[in-house]
């Protein structure tokens, strides 16, 4: 009798310190190089000096063991959610018949685990007819990147050989859009990068208009506080861009377009706003990078920190769990510095919305993650911007302010 | 400015409702273009679920064990 007393105390406190996860975003580098050779590009720029010496393509061995990896990451925290992303490189250099093996197999052994959605971020160049009906049958949303129309676009976004990606890329698009016409797959979206010298009232036109496409993402040049004054000045037109694509956004896409940024920025003035508490060690969204050679890495996108980043340890999905992962430091590097408002924001109106900025962007080689964005005063530019906007609609002022500041309030009281 | 578009606005916000979860965890992946799989709104610390309002329709809606008490 006792040894059950005994049994039922132990899994009572692993289940009270057990921590789980809502949504785990797998970023899952299955092709190692590019078809495109994009002067800006993050992945390519050296920060992963092991980029090239990795596999081009995953195996099928390696996805065997990645499964199995984020198999036993569902038991450990009870994943709801696993969003697999498949990444690269460009993910459609790919054979199409290994990608749909590979769907098959992350399906079979793990839709039972947890609640499993596939997407894939390509460059839109190569998108074959077996691909789109390969992407049909799993069910594989997708997000295309593209800067531009065509002068703009083909500005960065290169072949090997020099020549322009554009046409390519917007043949492509129609084919997905057809697609998604026919149900076959869900509407496409676009992630673009934004440039303070490009155009923004012509790109929006040609992303909505002529191509099409309803979900917009734009998103900041990689650029972290070291930026030199040169690019300090350029920082600053970012400002003016971000306010173009919203007044472009407002007179033509209100209805039918939805533009992330705006989308999370206004979701801070709907009428009501109810704040839940997450249950105590619950993670809302975690990501993870899984390399072709079953390296484990931290989130790419905070290449920016690009000291920080290389200190980051990398593990293989051979010798490590999900669990051994998570618990390293650099986790709780990136907790405290999203949970730390710079000493800067302190007395700013927008600091509870913004909390410093995106924290890739608030790195500095002598001050790590503790200062404000570089991208600050084009942040609060928008913002600004739109509660003007919204004041001169006839959003009521008070209540502009009160959901600044009560959203503040709740931070204050609310974070766990 | 179009006036009654900001208007339209106005009103649709200002009708709608949004629930934000206070947790910890990586903002979503902003390299994703894909409107499917983000869940994420401010950096890191208020994630919305995909219930009401206008904004998040592209979500998925959570699975109910994703549902937190009140």
């Amino acid at each position: 009798m006792w040894r059950i007393r005994a049994t039922c105390s132990l899994d009572h406190r692993w289940r009270m310190d057990k921590t789980t996860i809502g949504t785990l975003q797998v970023i899952f580098k299955i092709v190692e190089r590019c078809n495109l050779n994009c002067q800006y590009c993050y992945y390519y720029s050296g920060a992963d000096s092991k980029t090239d010496m990795r596999p081009p393509v995953i195996s099928r061995d390696t996805i065997i063991t990645v499964t199995e990896f984020l198999k036993h990451g569902c038991e450990d925290y009870s994943i709801a959610n696993l969003s697999i992303i498949f990444h690269g490189g460009e993910p459609t250099l790919m054979k199409h018949a290994l990608f749909d093996w590979m769907c098959d197999y992350l399906s079979a052994n793990l839709s039972h685990c947890s609640s499993l959605s596939f997407s894939i971020q390509t460059n839109g160049v190569h998108m074959t007819k077996d691909w789109i009906n390969v992407l049909a049958k799993h069910k594989v949303s997708v997000g295309v990147s593209i800067d531009g129309n065509m002068k703009f676009n083909d500005v960065y976004r290169l072949d090997h050989k020099g020549g322009g990606s554009h046409d390519r890329i917007y043949n492509n698009v129609k084919k997905l859009n057809a697609a998604s016409s026919e149900g076959r797959i869900q509407p496409i979206g676009l992630v673009c990068v934004l440039n303070s010298e490009f155009d923004y009232g012509e790109i929006y036109q040609h992303f909505t208009r002529d191509l099409g496409v309803s979900y917009l993402n734009f998103l900041l040049p990689d650029r972290n506080r070291d930026a030199d004054l040169k690019q300090k000045d350029v920082i600053s037109r970012y400002g003016d861009v971000l306010c173009t694509l919203f007044d472009e956004w407002l007179e033509y896409g209100m209805e039918n377009v939805e533009v992330r940024q705006f989308a999370e920025l206004l979701s801070n003035f709907t009428g009501k706003i109810e704040y839940r508490h997450a249950p105590e060690n619950y993670i809302s969204n975690q990501i993870v990078v899984l390399h072709s050679d079953g390296d484990v890495a931290v989130d790419d996108t905070l290449m920016p920190a690009m000291e920080w980043y290389q200190r980051a340890a990398t593990a293989n999905v051979q010798t490590m769990t999900l669990k051994d992962w998570l618990t390293q430091s650099v986790f709780e590097d990136l907790r405290e510095a999203r949970s730390t408002l710079p000493t800067e924001c302190r007395d700013c109106r927008w600091s509870s919305i913004c909390r410093g900025g995106d924290v890739e962007n608030r790195f500095s080689k002598s001050d790590g993650f503790a200062g404000k964005s570089v991208y600050c005063s084009a942040i609060m530019k928008l913002y600004d911007h739109v509660a003007e906007t919204l004041i001169a609609g006839g959003y009521p002022r008070n209540r502009l302010e009160t959901a600044i500041r009560g959203r503040a309030e709740q931070t204050l009281s609310g974070a766990t | 400015m179009n006036n009654a578009k900001v208007s339209k606005l106005v009103a649709r916000l200002l009708s709608s409702e949004e629930i934000k979860l206070v947790s910890g965890g990586d903002a979503p992946h902003a390299q994703n273009g894909n409107p499917y799989t983000q869940h994420g709104t401010c950096p890191g610390w208020y994630t919305q679920m995909g219930q009401a309002g206008p904004y998040n329709q592209s979500c998925p809606p959570p699975r109910p064990d994703t549902h937190v008490a009140e």
